[in-house]
């Protein structure tokens, strides 16, 4: 019969101290299970049973136990991840936006299937369902394992886009998931005889309407959110302005 | 019918609730204001941001609270629809403690995308209605269960829980009351099924996320066997507005049996799909049309669905229903949690309900065998028929697999599973006559579920 062996780990010091801060607010230990290993699925971009039976002494639990509570939750990967994964959602809004492209792109380009890593180890493509992000179909989200940890949200993409932004991935690292500009749509229908607009980026979509005075381009915003972009990122409003004018 | 305005008018909204973009009807689409900063308020000052927690806290006792929120016939904005101050009364008074609330934050349901704005955009009017929702029932303790892909609202959530805390808002004394009060962020990692409140306190006690047997109800033992209310987050986060604008404010909107307001959210064929907060009983087609920007040119409505992808599907001729919870019933579906997808003529239906049979086969916790089994079946068919290997049969057999599902699972998701399929099969058979058709010409299939599968 085969045994089981496993190399012993530590637990991070980070993950442990996430552990700490929270255990006061819980009357036991094993309800930060799932907070703790999605922590060890944000550093290392899987579970490992290494890591499973790292949670397991930390908490006091049965390793079989917190296998299976890995085997439940599909954000748990049990097999090793690029340095980025790419959740793809393909639940209706998404596939009939055209999810389904993207996937079979990403597949054609690295010739890896769903789940696997491709061959310099950037990334990871998984098939999703519903990321509530349905107004921006498709939608996507790329997860930076690490320390640093960080997901970032990428969609309203057509697959030239999809594999822009993959090679400027590879090229740049995480600093090339930052917003920009995708395309500017014209609205058939102004509500108040102003040139109304809609802007896609790579992960949002900012209604606004322009004003033409002496030749500049005044972008009226609409829901209060370019307001903030013109603050938060000076580089996409500059790409709006230059569009406009383009 | 409908009452007041068919749309919330500017400014109104923005003070009391959540994040909202909204038409003005004599400027056209514009902000109602800038909601980042209000939402970003800290305690009580020039925002008035805490007011209502801190009323509640200091003045009123308990059964006040929930008189206000039963008057102002708040009911649950997670997709069942039962009144929240109801709700609340449940839990025993006389329990010894500790109570817990646990706000369900889990938004999963395909075409829903409200919870994430007041999670990102609005952080700490969720905090202030759950205050105010401890105080009612006598709970110290708030846990948030936010779905684990949500990173961005987890982060915005922390952030505004320690500002929280440092305010004194949270805490031993919060507004210097000495009524203890806890909020813990608490994040899942990835199941649809974690949405149903039994499923959801699994999942926050460390295990599978497997639902419960009701009862004992949550209210009597939730979180490790205490009294546990389950709330959605738009509901929480509308509970503040009750004591800032008071009850009459919510009864003079929307319907007698829908009172107030809801945030729906569209996607699909519109020209701008997006979230947007309503008074009930607005028009279905006023949703679409003057919120969404309607149909692309050219484009016919083919279907809607009001509630999310577990709701039936309406067709056209109901396009004109108030969308409150009694309307959209009689209309022959639900609505749910408020998000409407659309769906145009050049929608095919049977590949709609191949995806959605895919989702529920896949989110499917495998408790039960009529769900784990029968949502499985239910993808198969609708693979062989889109493989060409479909037949008239195929429409009885669906309609059989769907009545051993519904209402004979362990949990409501058989249920969303089952009646979406249910209302393709019988309101657009003429979808799935199509493929019929096409695969006589090819060889003949028996009808089998099993015959493809495998």
């Amino acid at each position: 019969m085969a045994t089981l062996e496993l190399s012993r780990m530590e637990l991070p010091e980070s993950i442990r101290g996430f552990i700490a801060e929270r255990l006061p607010r819980y009357p036991n230990r094993k309800a930060l299970l799932i907070p703790a290993l999605m922590e060890c699925q944000k550093l290392f971009g899987q579970v490992t049973p290494e890591a499973a039976q790292a949670v397991a002494t930390e908490l006091g639990l049965p390793f079989g136990e917190v296998q299976s509570v890995i085997s439940f939750y599909t954000m748990l990967n049990r097999r090793p991840t690029g340095e980025y994964i790419i959740a793809t959602c393909a639940t209706w809004n998404c596939e009939h936006g055209g999810a389904g492209q993207l996937i079979e792109h990403f597949t054609k380009k690295y010739g890896v299937e769903p789940g696997e890593v491709t061959k310099d180890g950037k990334f990871t493509i998984l098939q999703v369902e519903c990321l509530a992000d349905c107004h921006n179909a498709p939608s996507s989200q790329f997860y930076h394992r690490g320390e640093d940890f960080k997901a970032y949200w990428v969609n309203n993409l057509t697959a030239e886009l999809f594999d822009r932004v993959l090679d400027e991935v590879a090229e740049d690292g995480p600093a090339a998931l930052r917003e920009r500009l995708v395309r500017i749509e014209d609205k058939a229908n102004p509500p108040d005889g102003q040139r109304w607009i809609w802007l896609v980026t790579t992960n949002n979509q900012y209604p606004a309407w322009v004003e033409q005075a002496g030749g500049e381009y005044i972008v009226h915003d609409a829901y209060g959110r370019l307001g903030d972009l013109k603050q938060e990122n000076p580089q996409l409003f500059a790409e709006i302005q230059a569009a406009l004018k383009g | 019918m409908a009452k007041g305005n068919p749309i919330l008018q500017n400014g109104v909204i923005s003070e009391w609730i959540t994040p909202v973009t909204t038409l003005d009807n004599e400027n056209g689409i514009r902000a109602l204001a800038d909601y980042k900063a209000k939402a970003r308020y800290i305690p009580e000052g020039a925002t008035g941001g805490y007011r209502a927690a801190a009323k509640a806290l200091k003045e009123f006792d308990a059964d006040t609270i929930i008189e206000q929120v039963k008057a102002a016939g708040i009911r649950g904005k997670g997709g069942a629809g039962f009144p929240a101050g109801l709700k609340w009364s449940f839990v025993p008074k006389d329990h010894p403690g500790p109570k817990y609330l646990a706000i369900n934050a889990d938004e999963g349901e395909p075409g829903t995308f409200k919870d994430r704005f007041i999670l990102e955009d609005c952080p700490h009017r969720l905090i202030e209605g759950a205050l105010i929702a401890c105080k009612a029932f006598g709970a110290h303790d708030a846990f948030c269960y936010i779905r684990g892909e949500f990173y961005d609202a987890i982060d915005s959530m922390n952030r505004a829980v320690a500002e929280a805390y440092e305010a004194g808002i949270l805490g031993d004394k919060p507004f210097g009351v000495d009524y203890p009060m806890h909020f813990t962020v608490h994040t899942g990692a990835g199941a649809y099924i974690c949405g149903e409140e039994t499923s959801m306190l699994s999942s926050i006690m460390g295990e599978r996320g497997h639902p419960r047997m009701k009862p004992p109800f949550p209210a009597v033992e939730g979180l490790w066997r205490k009294p546990t209310i389950i709330n959605n987050v738009e509901t929480i986060a509308t509970v503040p507005a009750v004591f800032d604008a008071g009850a009459d404010w919510f009864t003079r909107r929307g319907t007698e049996k829908s009172p107030g307001i809801k945030l729906v959210s569209v996607s699909g064929c519109v020209r701008n799909p997006g979230w947007w907060e309503v008074e009930y009983g607005v028009p279905i087609s006023t949703i679409i049309d003057e919120l969404a920007g309607g149909l692309k040119p050219g484009r016919k409505l083919k279907a809607v669905i009001p509630g999310g992808s577990s709701c039936p599907l309406l067709q056209p001729a109901f396009v004109d229903t108030p969308f409150d919870y009694e309307s959209v019933v009689k209309a022959g579906s639900m609505l749910g949690s408020a998000a409407m997808i659309v769906l145009d003529d050049t929608v095919d239906i049977v590949k709609v309900m191949r995806n959605f049979s895919h989702f529920y086969a896949h989110e499917s916790c495998g408790k039960c065998t009529p769900c784990r089994e029968g949502t499985r079946w239910m993808l198969q068919i609708h693979e062989r028929i889109l493989a060409g290997g479909g037949s008239q049969a195929d429409l009885e057999l669906l309609r059989d697999i769907v009545a051993g599902i519904e209402t004979k699972s362990f949990c409501p998701l058989g249920d969303a599973a089952a009646w979406p399929i249910k209302s393709a099969v019988n309101r657009y058979a003429e979808d799935y006559e199509r493929y019929f058709n096409q695969a006589q010409e090819g060889s003949e299939s028996t009808g089998n579920p099993m015959a493809e599968a495998g």
